[in-house]
């Protein structure tokens, strides 16, 4: 099996089982989105911006399929 | 609380903490719920009553019959594909609370982004494929099998796709496949026919091009390195090397793109296109694809997601 030409072509990398997530990032429930300090963690404008959601995008498949 | 909007989501799924502050901004009464936090919310389906209670953090939220707007994130529950031996409380756990997720189709009144069902039609490349062809789209010539001999017919350089997300774990690694040039000469039995796979015809020169319907409204950008199309898979080039341009498609792509989720019963989709010499080839459809990524000031997918749920025009 581990001849399979998709397995010869997959990429590789280390397994992480979430991802990293700065120091004071807290999710809130209530709220329903990660928190940093007192302000959203994601946001357009936010230093932790919409933009990290193009690595996660890459990591798990695009479209939400990751484990 | 009574909720009017139900969000189903996963707890690193970001692009939907952008769609809830949005909720929260227009005091919508919201509840979102993480696959990744089940077993710590309490949670009953009321079937009689057409409801759902949830507690979590110390807060109650009911689900009525009068929901207005699911925001559904979850093509998949958990991959079956996990690579290591599960207990059997882990595996009570996948199956039964996917269970649970299907079971929310009890809220048919409701506008789903999108349908529990369309979503699941739609994940299929092959169907997504034909309907698009059928509404007179250009498709890349596309076999999908194990037989080394048929795939073989799409001569020279071919495209090796998965039929579905390969995401696969090997001791402390994972593996993921993206679609490959490779050479129709490399296929053999060896290689090809434990598992199928997907052979299209390559197509090139190439752009790329990123479709986002959301409730028929339609953004395509095009997706470039140093101003020139990209060979591969794009997500393999560097991000600092990759622009995306807003452009405008001809008239009559926008109307196949919006008549595509129309046959689709989608309230969202990411498309990917390719534009080669003039002409626009459908590569496929993501029902849940990912748009975080292109959100700008002028931009916004998240406030036309939130605008779409609290059906504001």
């Amino acid at each position: 099996m581990s001849g399979h030409i998709l397995i010869k072509h997959a990429k590789r990398k280390p397994y992480s089982k979430i991802p990293e997530m700065p120091e004071d990032a807290v999710y809130d429930d209530k709220k329903g989105y990660w928190i940093s300090g007192a302000d959203p963690l994601v946001s357009p404008g936010s230093k932790y911006g919409a933009l990290v959601t193009k690595k996660c995008d890459q990591e798990t498949g695009e479209d939400q399929k990751g484990e | 609380m009574i909720v009017d909007y139900l969000i189903v989501s996963s707890l690193y799924d970001f692009s939907t903490d952008l769609v809830v502050q949005e909720l929260e901004k227009r005091k919508s009464r919201y509840v979102r719920l993480n696959r990744e936090n089940f077993e710590s919310y309490r949670l009953t389906l009321d079937v009689n009553d057409a409801s759902l209670e949830v507690k979590m953090s110390g807060a109650s939220y009911r689900i009525t019959a009068d929901l207005k707007a699911v925001y559904y994130r979850q093509p998949v529950f958990l991959r079956n594909t996990q690579g290591e031996t599960l207990s059997i409380d882990e595996q009570l756990s996948r199956s039964q609370w996917m269970g649970f997720l299907r079971s929310l189709a009890i809220f048919d009144e409701a506008r789903w982004m999108n349908p529990l069902d369309a979503t699941y039609r739609a994940e299929t490349k092959a169907y997504q494929l034909l309907t698009a062809s059928k509404l007179g789209f250009k498709i890349p010539m596309t076999l999908i099998g194990n037989d080394f001999v048929r795939l073989k017919e799409i001569e020279r350089k071919i495209i090796i796709k998965s039929l579905d997300t390969v995401l696969l774990r090997d001791s402390n690694d994972c593996l993921f496949a993206y679609s490959t040039v490779e050479s129709s000469s490399e296929l053999t039995d060896e290689n090809v026919s434990t598992v199928p796979l997907t052979v299209q015809e390559y197509v090139t020169p190439k752009i790329d091009v990123r479709v986002t319907v959301i409730g028929g409204k339609l953004t395509a950008v095009k997706i470039t390195s140093f101003g020139q199309g990209i060979a591969e898979d794009w997500r393999l080039t560097s991000r600092n090397a990759v622009e995306y341009t807003e452009i405008k498609l001809p008239q009559y792509i926008e109307h196949q793109c919006v008549k595509l989720l129309e046959a689709l019963d989608l309230n969202f989709g990411a498309i990917d296109l390719i534009e080669s010499n003039g002409n626009y080839y459908f590569i496929e459809l993501n029902p849940t694809g990912e748009w975080g990524w292109l959100v700008s000031d002028d931009r916004r997918f998240d406030v036309e997601i939130a605008t779409w749920l609290v059906d504001e025009k």
